[in-house]
Order: C-alpha cells, then sequence, then structure tokens
C-alpha cells in the first residue's frame, strides 16, 4: 500500500495536477460514464439476444434441402426468440453439412431453450472432432438434461470419452447405461473396448458376450473379440473370429433418435441414391422402385435414377427396360463408363452378344484396367464365336486382377476350344490352386482331363 | 485529452460489452520459441513445381511424391520428384544432384528419368545388387522400372523385367519377403477409379470423389529373378501365389517390415476409408491377411478411416515399432502402439496428437528424431480432398489458385518421451505457417550434419526444402546398413538397436514409408545426453543378428554384414 500511494504521489508530481479539486467533477463524469456504458451494455445485450440466422450459399443445394433451410431460417426471423426455431435451423444446416452455421444456430437454441438437452446435445456430436473438450462439456450438460429421457447423451458422451482415451471418466457413464437399460448392446462394446485397452481380457470378453448377438454390434463385438482372442495367445480362434467379421455388412450406427431425426432431414438425390442402393443390395425391389421413382419424377435425366432404374430391371430380368434406362442415359452422357458396361450386360442377358461386345469395347476404350468389363467382354465375344478375341479379353481380365477363378476358367475354356491344351491346364491348375472344391473347377478338370 | 484519458478505460470495457465479452477470435500468435526447421528451398536449388489438373479427375488430388536417394555413391543425398501432368505433358520427372558445395543441380536432362506420366510415388532400391540404386516409379496405370546404368544414367526395363500393373498403382516398396538377398517388390494398387465418374458434394458443388464411389483393387507381389536372368533386372508376378490379391484394397500407405516378430518381413496396406490390411508372411512364399486381429484393421473406436500415409517407429522406447496413419480433417489419426510383439492397439487418445492447435487432412507423415532427444517427433503434411468453405491461410507462395481452396498448414508434434506428444505448429512458421496441398513428404540428413530434414510436395505447388535448425539438439548416431554380399546395396528390412547412455533405441530399414516417398536410406538415432554409443545390434534382412561396437557419437557408422559379431 506504502509503494502504492507513494507512485500515485509520484505521479501526480510529475504531471503537476492537482487531484482534490478535480474529484467531484471527475466522479460525476464517472458515474455518468458507468450509466452510459450499462444503458449500451444493456442494449447491446437486448441487440445480441437477437442475432441474425446466418446465411449460407444455396445457389447449387438440392431443391428439396434448400427449401427446408429458407423456410426454418423464416421461422426464425419471425420468432428470434423461439429455441425450436433456430435448432430446428440448425438441424436442416447440420444436414446440409453447414458445419459452422449450424453450431452457431444450437448455441443460440440453448440459450432461448436452455432446458432442452437437445441443442447441447447436437453441439457436442458436432464438436466431437474438432474441440473433444468443448464436446465432453456439451455432452456432459446435455446428459444432465435429458435424465431419464433418452440415453443417447450419455453414450456419445462416454464415446467421447473412450475415444480420448479417459477410460477412468467413461466407465460410469457405460455402468449407468447398463444399470438403467442391460440390452444396450453398444455401452456393451465401448465397455469391451475400455477393459481390451487396460488389458483386462476376461472382463472385456463379458462384457461383449450379449454384444456378439445384436445386429447392431455384432461385427464390432467378433472384431473386438479377435484382437483379445490374439492377445490371449489364440490365433486360431482370433482368426475365425476375424474371417466371421469381415463376411458381416458394415456395422449399422446404434439407434440415435435425435441424429435420425437430422438425417431424415436430407430427401435430396444423393440420399435418395443412397437409400435406393441399399435396398437393391438388399434385394427389397418394390420398395427400390419407389425411391427410384421418386428421383425420376424429380428429374426424368437424372443419371443416378436412370443408372439406378437399369439396374433395378436388370436384377428382375427385366432386360429390355434394363437396356431402355441405360441408352436414355447415353443419349445424353455418352461417355458414362458406368451406363456402358451396365448396358453391356443387359445386352448379355438377351444374348446380344456381338453388341454387347460392341458396348463394352467402347467402355475400355475409357478404361482400359476395367477388369470386370474384360471379363463380360470375353464372354461375349466366346458366345459369338469369337475365340482369339475372347482369350485376349479373358488374358486382359487376368492381367488386371490376378486371382480371378472365373477369368482362369474361361480362359481354359477358350484355350482349349482353340487347340492350345497345355497352357488351359495351366489355368485349370491356378483355379484349382484358388479354390481345389469349386464345382467349376471339378468340371474344368473333369472336361479336360486334368488331375 | 485528460478526460479522454478518465474515459478511456470505460469505453474500452463498453467496447467488450459490445464485442460479446470476450476476445475476438484470431489464431494465437506464434510463440517466439525458436524454430526446428528453416524455409531453404531458394538457395537449395531445389525448384520444382508440381502440375496437376484443375477438373477433379482424381489422381490429380492424390498428389505425387519424391525418392531421397544417392544416385551416384558420392555420400550426398540426391531427389527425385515426380509429376503427374499424364504422358505426353511437358510437366516431367525431375532428378536433382548434390553438389559438393550441398546445392542442388537439375540433372534430369537425358538422365533417362526425365518421363511424363501421371506420377504418385517413387522409391529406390539396387534391384540387380550392382551397389547402384535403382528407382520404381509408380503411376495411374502403371509401375515402372529404371535401372541405374552408372553416370547419372537410368534405362526404363519396366516390360523387360516383366512389370505388368495396369492399374493404379499409388504406393510401393521395395521387401525382400523370401529371404533371398534380393529386393522383391509390392505395389499396394489403389481405387478402381472410373474417370467418367461426376461427384458433387452435399451443397452441390462438383467435388473429387470418395473413395467409397469406387472398388478396391488387388495388391500386386513380384518376386525378384534377376539372379535367374544373369543379372538384367527380372521379376515374376507372384500376386495370385502369395494369397496378397485374396483380400483387394485401396491402399495409399505401406511399410513393409516384420510385424509380428518372426523376422520375416510383413506388409501393411494403409486403405483409404476401407479397413487397413496387414499380410503376415507365411515364411513359405505365402501370405494370410490379419490386420483385425492385430489390431491394425479399425481406428481406436473400431471404425473404418481414410487411412492415408504412415510412418513406422519405436513412439514410446519400448523396443518395438509402432505405427502411425493419417487420416482426414474429421477424423483422429491412429497412432497404433506394439505390445505385446505382433500386436497393436490405437491408443492416439492417450498420446496427446488429438490436441492440436488446428485440424488437418494428413498425408505424408514421418516419424524422426528432430531434437535428437532420443524420442522420434512427428510431423503430417496436410492438405484437403474436400474442399471447405473456409480455408487456411496464408497460402504458400506459388500455389495454383484453384488448388489453394484445398491448402492446409501442416503440423510437428513434438515426443516429450513415451509417446506423448504436444503440439509445436504454432512456434514453426517456416512447417506449418502457410498452407499447402501438402502430400509427399519425405525426411532425410540432406546437407549430412546429423539432423533430419525435410522434403515437403504438394499438389499444384512449389516443392519446400526444410533445414533442420532445431536448438538444443542432442547427440546423434547415422548408420548405414550395408551388404556386401549383395553389391553393396542398403539392407533394407534390416532392424537396429542402439545402445547408449543405459538406453536402447530400436529402427529399422525401411526408406518406403510416409506417402509415395522413399527417405535417406540412412539410420538416425537421436542420443539425447549420451555422447558414447555402448552397441549396436544389427538384425539383418536374412535374420542373421551381428553386434558391432560403438564409439563416440555424433558421426556415420556404416556397418557391413560380416563385420561384426
Amino acid at each position: 500500500m506504502k509503494r502504492q500511494k507513494s507512485s500515485a504521489a509520484k505521479a501526480h508530481k510529475l504531471t503537476g495536477k492537482k487531484s482534490s479539486r478535480r474529484s467531484p467533477v471527475r466522479a460525476l463524469v464517472g458515474i455518468l460514464a458507468v450509466g452510459i456504458c450499462l444503458g449500451f451494455g444493456i442494449w447491446m445485450l437486448k441487440f445480441r439476444a437477437q442475432p441474425t440466422p446466418p446465411v449460407v450459399a444455396l445457389g447449387l443445394l438440392d431443391p428439396a434441402l434448400r427449401s427446408l433451410i429458407e423456410t426454418s431460417r423464416v421461422a426464425v426471423v419471425r420468432a428470434p426468440e423461439s429455441g425450436a426455431a433456430w435448432g430446428r435451423l440448425g438441424e436442416t444446416l447440420q444436414a446440409a453439412e453447414f458445419f459452422p452455421e449450424a453450431r452457431l444456430c444450437y448455441s443460440n437454441a440453448a440459450v432461448r431453450d436452455p432446458q432442452n438437452f437437445r441443442w447441447p446435445y447436437l453441439s457436442g456430436v458436432l464438436e466431437q472432432v474438432g474441440d473433444p473438450a468443448l464436446a465432453v462439456r456439451h455432452l456432459t450438460r446435455a446428459t444432465e438434461l435429458a435424465a431419464g429421457r433418452t440415453d443417447s447423451p450419455r453414450f456419445q458422451l462416454a464415446r467421447t470419452l473412450v475415444e480420448q482415451g479417459q477410460f477412468d471418466q467413461a466407465e460410469p457413464h457405460l455402468k449407468l447405461l447398463l444399470a438403467s437399460n442391460p440390452g444396450h448392446a453398444a455401452a456393451r462394446v465401448e465397455l469391451g473396448r475400455v477393459h481390451l485397452a487396460r488389458g483386462a481380457f476376461k472382463q472385456a470378453t463379458l462384457a461383449l458376450q450379449p454384444a456378439l448377438t445384436n445386429q447392431y454390434t455384432m461385427r464390432s463385438s467378433l472384431l473386438l473379440g479377435a484382437q483379445i482372442a490374439q492377445r490371449n495367445g489364440q490365433p486360431e480362434v482370433a482368426a475365425q473370429l476375424a474371417r466371421r467379421a469381415s463376411t458381416m455388412p458394415r456395422s449399422f450406427d446404434w439407434p440415435d433418435p435425435v441424429l435420425h431425426d437430422v438425417q431424415a432431414l436430407r430427401t435430396d438425390r444423393a440420399r435418395l441414391a443412397e437409400q435406393a442402393n441399399r435396398l437393391l443390395q438388399q434385394q427389397k425391389f418394390p420398395e427400390a422402385g419407389a425411391v427410384v421413382q421418386k428421383m425420376l419424377d424429380a428429374a426424368p435425366n437424372d443419371p443416378e435414377g436412370l443408372l439406378l432404374w437399369g439396374r433395378l430391371n436388370y436384377l428382375q430380368r427385366r432386360c429390355p427396360e434394363a437396356e431402355t434406362a441405360y441408352r436414355q442415359l447415353l443419349r445424353f452422357q455418352p461417355d458414362s463408363l458406368n451406363a456402358l458396361v451396365q448396358l453391356g450386360l443387359a445386352l448379355m442377358c438377351q444374348e446380344q452378344w456381338t453388341n454387347a461386345a460392341v458396348t463394352l469395347e467402347r467402355a475400355l476404350a475409357l478404361k482400359p484396367d476395367f477388369a470386370q468389363a474384360h471379363g463380360n467382354l470375353g464372354l461375349a465375344r466366346s458366345k459369338s464365336g469369337d475365340t482369339a478375341g475372347a482369350i485376349r479379353a479373358f488374358r486382359d481380365a487376368l492381367r488386371n486382377t490376378p486371382g480371378d477363378l472365373a477369368a482362369h476358367l474361361n480362359l481354359a475354356e477358350e484355350l482349349a476350344n482353340a487347340g492350345l491344351l497345355e497352357e488351359a491346364e495351366q489355368h485349370v491348375a491356378h483355379a484349382a490352386a484358388l479354390n481345389p472344391k469349386d464345382p467349376r473347377v471339378i468340371q474344368a478338370r473333369t472336361q479336360l482331363g486334368v488331375k | 485529452m485528460p478526460r479522454l484519458k478518465t474515459l478511456g478505460p470505460v469505453v474500452l470495457g463498453c467496447a467488450w460489452l459490445a464485442a460479446g465479452c470476450r476476445p475476438a477470435p484470431t489464431d494465437p500468435p506464434a510463440a517466439s520459441a525458436p524454430e526446428w526447421f528453416s524455409n531453404i528451398t531458394a538457395s537449395s536449388g531445389l525448384t520444382f513445381l508440381h502440375r496437376a489438373g484443375t477438373n477433379y479427375f482424381m489422381p490429380d488430388q492424390v498428389g505425387s511424391g519424391v525418392a531421397l536417394f544417392d544416385y551416384d555413391n558420392d555420400g550426398r543425398l540426391d531427389v527425385y520428384f515426380v509429376q503427374n501432368g499424364g504422358a505426353g505433358s511437358d510437366a516431367r520427372n525431375q532428378l536433382f544432384h548434390q553438389e559438393e558445395n550441398g546445392t542442388f543441380k537439375n540433372v534430369s536432362a537425358d538422365s533417362g528419368l526425365d518421363v511424363s506420366g501421371r506420377g504418385m510415388g517413387a522409391i529406390a532400391g539396387d534391384v540387380n545388387n550392382d551397389g547402384r540404386a535403382d528407382v520404381v516409379v509408380t503411376e495411374y496405370g502403371a509401375t515402372r522400372l529404371f535401372q541405374n546404368l552408372g553416370g547419372g544414367k537410368f534405362r526404363e526395363v519396366t516390360r523387360a523385367a516383366g512389370l505388368d500393373n495396369p492399374r493404379w498403382a499409388a504406393t510401393a516398396s521395395f521387401v525382400d519377403y523370401d529371404r533371398d538377398g534380393w529386393l522383391d517388390l509390392v505395389a499396394a494398387n489403389y481405387l478402381d477409379y472410373d474417370p467418367t465418374h461426376v461427384c458433387h458434394d452435399v451443397q452441390g458443388q462438383q467435388d473429387f470423389c470418395a473413395p467409397q464411389a469406387f472398388s478396391p483393387t488387388a495388391t500386386r507381389l513380384w518376386r525378384n529373378a534377376t539372379a535367374q536372368a544373369g543379372g538384367e533386372p527380372r521379376f515374376t508376378d507372384r500376386s495370385e501365389a502369395s494369397g496378397v490379391f485374396r483380400v483387394p484394397g485401396v491402399a495409399l500407405g505401406l511399410v513393409c517390415a516384420d510385424f509380428d516378430g518372426d523376422g520375416w518381413p510383413d506388409i501393411f496396406c494403409a486403405d483409404d476409408g476401407r479397413p487397413n490390411r496387414l499380410f503376415i508372411n507365411r515364411r513359405n512364399g505365402t501370405f494370410t491377411e490379419e490386420a483385425a486381429q492385430r489390431g491394425l484393421a479399425f481406428n481406436a473406436m473400431g471404425a473404418t478411416a481414410a487411412n492415408m500415409g504412415t510412418a513406422f517407429a519405436d513412439v514410446d522406447g519400448d523396443g518395438m515399432g509402432d505405427v502411425f496413419v493419417t487420416h482426414l480433417t474429421d477424423e483422429y489419426h491412429s497412432l497404433y502402439k506394439q505390445g505385446p510383439r505382433g500386436v497393436f492397439l490405437d491408443q492416439v487418445g492417450a498420446s496427446g496428437l488429438q490436441q492440436q492447435g488446428w485440424r488437418g487432412t494428413g498425408f505424408g507423415t514421418v516419424l524422426a528424431d528432430f531434437n535428437s532427444d532420443g524420442a522420434p517427433d512427428l510431423v503430417s503434411a496436410n492438405g484437403l480432398v474436400r474442399r471447405l468453405l473456409k480455408n487456411q491461410t496464408p497460402v504458400a507462395a506459388g500455389v495454383n489458385p484453384w488448388w489453394a481452396r484445398y491448402a492446409q498448414r501442416s503440423q510437428l508434434f513434438v515426443n516429450q518421451g513415451g509417446g506423448k506428444f504436444r503440439d509445436l505448429s504454432l512456434e514453426q512458421p517456416a512447417l506449418c505457417g502457410e498452407a499447402m496441398v501438402a502430400r509427399s513428404l519425405a525426411v532425410g540428413d540432406l546437407d549430412n550434419d546429423g539432423a533430419q530434414d525435410l522434403l515437403l510436395c504438394a499438389v499444384g505447388g512449389p516443392a519446400r526444402v526444410l533445414r533442420n535448425v532445431a536448438p538444443q539438439r542432442g547427440h546423434w548416431l547415422k548408420v548405414r546398413l550395408l551388404l556386401p554380399q549383395q553389391g553393396g546395396r542398403d539392407a533394407i528390412g534390416a532392424e537396429a538397436v542402439v545402445h547408449a547412455g543405459g538406453k536402447k533405441r530400436w529402427a529399422v530399414l525401411q526408406p518406403a514409408t510416409s506417402y509415395l516417398a522413399s527417405n535417406d536410406p540412412t539410420l538416425h538415432f537421436g542420443l539425447g545426453t549420451a555422447a558414447n554409443v555402448d552397441s549396436i545390434e544389427i538384425l539383418w534382412p536374412d535374420g542373421g543378428k551381428e553386434t558391432f561396437s560403438g564409439g563416440a557419437a555424433d558421426k556415420l557408422m556404416v556397418l557391413k554384414k560380416g563385420d561384426g559379431k
């Protein structure tokens, strides 16, 4: 204190000011300034309480998504105090991958709708990779707010902690999840991961056991099980588990109603195409047809839609219809490799071998290393009686994809037809080395008299 | 004025309130800590501008690599840059010779290496055991071999050598997988690209396609059959017989080294958007894929990631190699720590590598002990594959404006010991201050001063030479491992353990790591305060073990097989 006083006195001495006479004026000015400042601050806070919703470039966006964002933005302009409106705008922006803008909206939603877990939850999910510490804060808040209503925030919080290597902090959340929902297989997988990282293999195995039969977690549990077996000195078991896992489709994401809502906002063509592809893989043809029809209703010449329409028909052996779809696409995209290859298949399906060969040759001119097209070209040429051409095509297929059992056998057959028996036998031997039990190999061996 | 002075803090306070009671968001200012690297591109003579198209053709985006190797055996590293202009383009690969004064001279003309193509990576290795490093260049549609004839001349012998790979080969590596003393070749092909396929981002703008849009391809393995061809480079395709074709993939990264501790080299492929593959050598000419059970297939959360660049070094000093794999901006990189031998676990969460000043899409990456303290540090060469609305600035001079939209700043992480890293990027303006579309990154001691330097290559921009000027570097040892019985070539695949100061430091000689790159074939060990080396144990590629005596640190030791105990 003493030192402070003396330095103040020193300062006054230096400036030659007399503070005692001017102090009432200064106090008045000070009070006035503080008042102005407070008023300005309150005005600013009010002003800041009504921020303008973010503007994003919508020009090239899919019409459905664009309209959704525009409508949500108008809702915010009309009701700037509505947390729900801000949140909805955030969700539409997140769906369109305008992440910084979505973050801003969630933050405004959380201010205006502070008891809703949804906004800190979605903020937390957005921050998971960019700023994990912030994600943990948001998700912790969401977990508190969600108490008992949904376990999504706690699960995401636990996952974020596991990903950060904070196993001790993650474990209680996983145990709470399992206490309230023993069937939460995804929590079991994460608990298994925690135990594996700690080297507690027995506990990891126990944690994973119920997750092995759940369709959402089966694959990831098997993969963790394979790692545990390998570390336990059971390489054969490990290999077996890894093989089983590799035959399964990719793991589904654990159901999350909030994220599902956000994802469901996307009804654009790319999303429809994804849906249609998935349905085609599952051979759900009527459902796939409905989705593709929706794409073509919106844009009759949509390349992806036409490819999918052709594929849908081809898979149902409606080959002329498939051919029509591909030809329609090729009219305005004559160099579509995919359309050419698919058209080749549609023509082969109608036994138009020469036309198919010409089409596949066009495809191969665009992409000479397209092994599948070489193989199909070989078949088309073979059927049209062009043995030499078929041999060339099958050789090219093998150049591009070694170990193609069908190509070896097809080549062997053509070589045999051309009288080149020794080389034919070599290719049958190759095929046999790849899979001696394959019925096609057995048949080829019989036909060629190869032991 | 006095009134203003009085009101100053109040006005400032009001302004602070108006600004939202928090400082304006800016990049934290660079600390005044000394830099670890100095940009010596201009003075080095290594002027190379990478050319790439601007029409969303995917091979353009993958970038092109660089090889550091001593093609004329004069004891100084030379540099070979790969171009991506396409066949017939005037953008040709460039060979630079390092002169006695440490500068580089472009000697491409008539070298036989100044070829054009859709170039991806380059690796150096002596395929015919004549003591001269030959070069393999991977391309979109080819894998080409150039035989070093001596005198700075190379001859393409792809067809004569039996190398036929019409696929898109990105990364390649030499490996003596059958331990017969001849370098075999792996080309881990990338994807089955459809150039007519057009992709858009969610916002409707055309952008590069993601790898998931295309099918995987088979990895190729060629056995060296030069011995049977009278010394002329010759290979036989063993992709089918070895079994590596059975699990196709989308490889961008590759590490050929012994992953399971049996003394036989295995093949690790970092696959872009797919599970990584680890082909374990069965010691009979065949391989089985075991990445999943050995913990290398997926990231820490069991998910597939965009696996790209690779580094293989012992980050925690336990005597076993750990694997680092770079990923996208919106993914975490993976640090697979080995232990016990032959099994790995992604422990990136506990490594400190998730605490970063900024996020980056990592391609080239090296684990090298830049400050020679005994713990390898990490560099990630960053550059986007999908446009960001707000990209990083400032963008380095010379970057094609079209590509500048994909530019990012690279990163440096210091290993604080035990595999715990700290982001040092903000203090590194020469390496990390300007955004580039960085891809390939090679490491080596360019000036033979015992410190690891860097060569950073970018898509559509100039390459950058970064000289190591890290302060307070520790003692060091460089080890060159040679095989006299094989023409005196580098012992690719050999492992070395240096004993010094009561500590063991492990490294493997495998130049073909990082991304599309070939690094300095001389091993570098940081020794910290240890001024003397007790001994050096070598596990040679054929499985033989030898111990060499050490001596004073801070020197290059050339160890020849047969000279040890």
